[in-house]
């Protein structure tokens, strides 16, 4: 093979047309007559409601129809969205009716739907619906939840756990009884959101007589939403066309579930006859679009006199908000990775998911991950600070050799699948940390800071996360009559760079020019059967599709060109847009000259089927991991209580790397993300269920300036589970970041931090009742 | 794909004015005074209005006022600085009339938002605005500044203190409105300092002070004027002090005083009162040590 794609940096193919300003997102797509959406949502927490007014919306001029659940009676729509995510733990499933029926349990949840002329009509009507509300008891404190003195967050509850879940190895207990030490730690995490540039957004137009529904969504699974929303709209799926064009990010905000609206739209523009558009807005956003997660533990942790873990039992609650169309997906998520990058042979997890009236949470980048690389690695700073040992001393102790690999950590990931990590280097990945923060000099260099007056602190963290899973990812990939590649993708680009991706991949596998590969995405009129793009799933289990069926295609093609030219297949490479003969390149057959001999199939050659096209749906036999460590440097101002983060290193291995560019730009942009869930971005509600930052000035996204510079070193396991060697990177630089800037901190003010994310507020605080 | 006319902003419904002289500006508010918002450099009235926080029934955009001055001029014998209702904060920012006689307004002005809102955001449309956690009422206040309000009656000059009523608000009547800014001119010998706190980079003030101090024979008087902590922008003094007062605890003491006296920090999500009083505090010492030790501004 002469080319190769996959290793280089090659510039992304997305790019010229982004910043130009030429991306299609999905309310950059005009069609005539549009209609326009706008939502009443629950100024409540949770309350009953007693009326609903509409007949003043109904007054304006340019107003078409206010939709509540009534007018949904006898549809699809009058039942409760389903559980995307089952599971039989679940004993409480609550999920929203699109409309509020006669219960609202968040603030935000869609009561009515206005449709108009245009937005500002439909905006002006919704403001004059008029809802009364008969108040209910409001859950919002995980804890008052989970222990039912607070709510019920559902009246037809008595409490609000509605799932626990328990898996266990070894005997925890009888490791727990009897051994030299065992410390007890508590632990928390506060809510956050994904916060994706573009919000969700829809575009939904009925043909009439062709019986098609076409729908653009801002969406990260639309061969999910178009499975999903068949059974609403009475329609076969091959009959609804999802669309999901460029798409400003996602995040998890925008994977499957069907949010109300999804329902609606596409629902409302085929019984209005009209196309109908919905863009959400970003206060919207706010208390409309899923949130993630707050979790509160407990850790019982058993070691012998050198620190070696015997035993972990961890017990957590989970705050789901109102609903749980994910299921229990997020907390079994955490589950899966309580052991680490540790061998860790006694362990046990119990949790409660419990409902609040707060807006529901699903998976954000890393899902439940960054909760579980905050307990295992506080609680290693925490257990070599109790034996008096090295903190890092105490991790090369007990990490999992790469000669353990695979192995099995005996819990089980969401779906089936066990959690066994399929390969990694914890130990060098290690070192090679420490080496690059400095982690021998830092003794020094803190004492002479302290006598300078600055408080600076180290912060150490190991991770693994998950780098593929399934169920399968499809691709199809075909040569055209011209030449050029096709490639059919069914997983949905937020951002990602997956038309390079995808184009690297297959433009080696077929010896093409890249810019002869077209690559397309999320658009379920070209494939039906796939999932998405989420839990750093597309390149290794997408890439691994596109290489399977790139390299079917590629076979079809030497034997057909074997026959052609008289030689063995064996014999035969694809390479400069022609098969030729390996050693003799002009024995050649150009690729545009096998397009026909294929559409005659077995009959022409004894191909396996017709066309020089094939199609894949790669699964992963087993679980992918990627794996990582970071370090940081912080300095704490003493009298502000503000975060300098002097410098930060992260050891990176996601497997075989495709394009060393774009797995810097997930890394850094996932290392943001994680600077943003370790000081600046959390939900605040207050007591009755309000949420006080509803907009960008109360909700800190970190700006470019609160990101600081980072050293990446990127390691190479390759995997054995994915064709091609490759880990997911998506989520991985996030993960860990809260944890290191945790251990950090704690190395500065010499007090403990067991709750993330921290902000000046509260390490003044903290700092108070620590007397410093 | 050209962008489509039903972009995601929406404000309620309002009539639109453009009036080219400041006396068209006196008559519109003269007939819709309460139902009117004037609309300079936008940044802080249209996301209210697309947030319909607010739905005046008319917005008077200042923006065609012919022949005002787009930068800040000296005016009179005095040599006071004037700010005309169009001078945006990026003028202010870049102006040499203002680094020499105002120069701690420059420096609170490279504290104020990022360069876009700069760009559009003007000085009087800030100073009107009255957010309690801008710096630059508290700048107006703490250099002693007027500003001029006029209306179909007429017009008069305020003290910039006496136009804050609250957070938001102003003391003037809703046919009024601001002509004009004043500052007068520095001391070559004030010497001045700006410390605030912010969560992020150019965010609005958690907390923030600006300080001057002036000698006056062999003792240092300091004037204080915080943001982002009360309700309305104020000027406090303290008592003098020699430098080495300064440098040492003394300054500390007159500080807690002062806060604890005479501040009433609030509560919200980024800080309690608690630990706004101890940002007061912090930042108040650091701003008057700061500038007690700064060269002289002009020299
Ligand atoms: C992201 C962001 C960050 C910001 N950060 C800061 C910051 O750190 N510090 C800071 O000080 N500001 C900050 N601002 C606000 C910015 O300075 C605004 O520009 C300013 O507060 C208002 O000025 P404007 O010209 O935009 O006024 P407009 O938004 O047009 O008007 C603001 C208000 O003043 C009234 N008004 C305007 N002109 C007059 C007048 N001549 N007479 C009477 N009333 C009048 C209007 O009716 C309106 O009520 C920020 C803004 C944004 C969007």
């Amino acid at each position: 093979m002469t080319t190769s794609f996959v290793g280089s940096s090659i510039q992304r193919r997305e790019d010229d047309r982004l910043l130009r300003g030429e991306g299609t997102f999905v309310d950059d797509i005009a069609m005539d007559n549009t209609l326009h959406a706008a939502f009443v949502r629950s100024e409540a927490a949770h309350a009953l409601i007693t009326g609903i007014d509409v007949t003043r919306a109904l007054e304006i001029d340019g107003v078409v129809a206010v939709l509540t659940y009534d007018d949904l009676a006898g549809t699809p729509l009058a039942a409760p969205l389903r559980v995307s995510q089952p599971h039989p733990a679940i004993r409480h499933a609550r999920t929203p009716y699109p409309l509020a029926r006669d219960e609202v349990h968040h603030v935000g949840q869609p009561i009515a739907m206005v449709v108009a002329r245009d937005r500002y009509i439909a905006e002006d009507a919704a403001a004059v619906v008029h809802v009364d509300y008969q108040h209910l008891p409001v859950a919002v404190d995980l804890v008052g939840a989970a222990r039912g003195e607070d709510g019920p967050a559902h009246s037809d509850m008595d409490g609000n756990v509605y799932a626990s879940l328990s898996e266990h190895v070894g005997d925890v207990d009888a490791v727990l009884a009897k051994a030299e030490h065992v410390f007890e730690y508590d632990l928390r995490y506060e809510r956050a959101a994904g916060t994706p540039l573009e919000g969700r957004g829809l575009l939904a137009t009925f043909d009439e007589l062709g019986g098609r529904m076409r729908l653009w969504d801002s969406t990260q699974a639309p061969m999910m939403v178009c499975h999903g929303l068949a059974p609403l709209l009475g329609l076969e799926p091959e009959q609804i066309e999802v669309i999901s064009p460029d798409v400003g990010g996602g995040f998890g905000t925008k994977a499957f579930q069907l949010y109300p609206e999804e329902a609606l739209v596409p629902w409302a523009a085929r019984w209005l006859g009209a196309p109908l558009k919905w863009i959400e807005d970003r206060k919207e956003a706010f208390v409309g679009s899923n949130q993630l997660r707050s979790q509160v533990t407990h850790v019982k942790v058993a070691v012998d006199g050198e620190g070696h873990l015997l035993a972990l039992d961890v017990r957590y609650l989970h705050d789901n908000g109102a609903f749980c169309q994910f299921g229990i997906l997020v907390p079994s998520v955490t589950a899966s990775e309580l052991s680490g990058q540790y061998r860790i042979p006694n362990l046990r997890f119990s949790f409660d998911a419990v409902y609040t009236n707060t807006t529901q949470c699903s998976p954000y980048r890393g899902s439940g991950q960054p909760y579980a690389t905050f307990v295992v690695e506080r609680m290693m700073d925490w257990v070599a600070r109790d034996l008096g040992i090295d903190r890092a001393e105490i991790r090369r102790r007990n990490f999992i050799p790469p000669q353990g690999m695979p192995y099995d950590t005996g819990l089980s990931f969401p779906h089936g699948n066990r959690s066994v990590y399929d390969s990694g280097q914890y130990p060098a990945q290690f070192e090679t940390l420490l080496e690059a923060i400095g982690y021998d000099g830092f003794a020094a260099e803190k004492a002479a800071a302290a006598a300078e007056g600055r408080r600076i602190g180290l912060g150490l963290t190991c991770y693994v996360d998950v780098g593929g899973t399934g169920p399968y990812e499809s691709t199809k990939v075909t040569v055209l009559p011209d030449g050029s590649v096709s490639v059919v993708a069914a997983t949905s680009d937020t951002g990602q760079g997956h038309e390079t991706m995808y184009s690297q991949l297959v433009a080696d596998q077929l010896g093409v020019p890249m810019e002869r590969v077209r690559v397309t995405t999320g658009d379920s009129r070209r494939t039906q059967y796939g999932f998405g793009t989420w839990g750093s799933r597309t390149a290794a289990v997408g890439g691994s599709s596109a290489v399977q069926a790139a390299a079917t295609v590629a076979t079809k093609a030497k034997a057909i060109a074997a026959r052609l030219l008289e030689v063995d297949a064996g014999d035969l490479e694809l390479a400069d847009g022609a098969v030729r003969v390996k050693g003799a390149a002009h024995v050649a057959v150009p690729l545009t000259e096998l397009v026909i001999p294929a559409r005659f199939g077995r009959t022409s050659g004894g191909e396996s089927s017709p066309g020089l096209t094939a199609a894949s749906y790669w699964s992963p036999s087993a679980m992918i991991f990627s794996s990582g460590a970071h370090g940081v440097v912080v300095e704490i101002d003493p009298e502000t209580y503000d975060l300098n983060i002097l410098r930060y290193v992260i050891a990176h291995d996601c497997g075989k790397v495709i394009n060393p560019m774009l797995v810097r730009g997930q890394v850094l942009g996932g290392f943001a993300h994680g600077i943003a869930d370790a000081f600046y971005e959390r939900r605040h509600y207050d007591n009755a269920g309000q949420l006080l930052n509803q907009n960008l000035m109360g909700y800190l996204v970190p700006f470019a300036s609160e990101i600081p510079q980072v050293e990446v070193r990127h390691m190479e396991s390759s995997s054995p589970v994915s064709i091609h060697g490759v880990k997911g990177a998506g989520e991985a630089g996030s993960v860990p970041v809260p944890t290191a800037i945790a251990s950090a901190i704690e190395d500065a003010l010499g007090f403990p931090i067991d709750a993330m994310p921290q902000s000046p507020l509260t390490l003044f605080e903290l700092a108070q009742r620590h007397g410093r | 794909m050209p962008a489509p006319k039903d972009a995601i902003v929406k404000p309620p419904p309002f009539t639109y004015h453009r009036p080219a002289t400041r006396f068209e500006v006196d008559e519109l508010l003269g007939e819709y005074g309460a139902d009117a918002k004037l609309l300079a450099g936008g940044q802080s009235l249209v996301p209210m209005l697309n947030m319909r926080q607010m739905s005046p029934a008319h917005v008077i955009d200042l923006g065609g006022l012919v022949g005002e001055p787009s930068v800040p001029v000296w005016r009179g014998a005095e040599s006071t600085l004037w700010f005309g209702p169009l001078v945006r904060h990026v003028a202010v920012e870049k102006s040499r009339a203002v680094l020499e006689g105002a120069p701690l307004l420059s420096k609170a002005m490279d504290m104020v938002a990022h360069p876009p809102v700069r760009s559009r955001g003007t000085f009087v449309g800030a100073i009107a605005h009255a957010d309690p956690a801008s710096e630059l009422p508290a700048v107006l206040v703490l250099l002693g500044g007027q500003v001029r309000v006029r209306s179909h009656n007429g017009i008069r000059t305020l003290a910039g203190q006496e136009l804050y009523a609250g957070p938001f608000e102003l003391t003037i009547a809703a046919d009024e409105w601001i002509d004009e800014v004043r500052l007068p001119p520095g001391r070559r010998s004030d010497r001045f300092a700006i410390e605030e706190f912010t969560r992020r980079d150019a965010d609005f003030a958690v907390c923030g002070v600006a300080a001057t101090v002036r000698e006056v024979g062999d003792v240092l008087v300091t004037a204080l004027a915080f943001f982002g902590v009360g309700a309305t922008p104020r000027r406090f003094e303290l008592s003098a002090m020699s430098s080495d007062d300064i440098t040492g605890g003394q300054l500390d003491l007159a500080v807690r005083e002062l806060v604890a006296a005479r501040l009433e920090p609030h509560d919200d999500i980024h800080a309690t009162a608690a630990f706004r009083r101890h940002l007061a505090e912090r930042l108040a010492v650091r701003a008057v040590r700061r500038a007690a030790t700064s060269e002289r501004s002009t020299e």
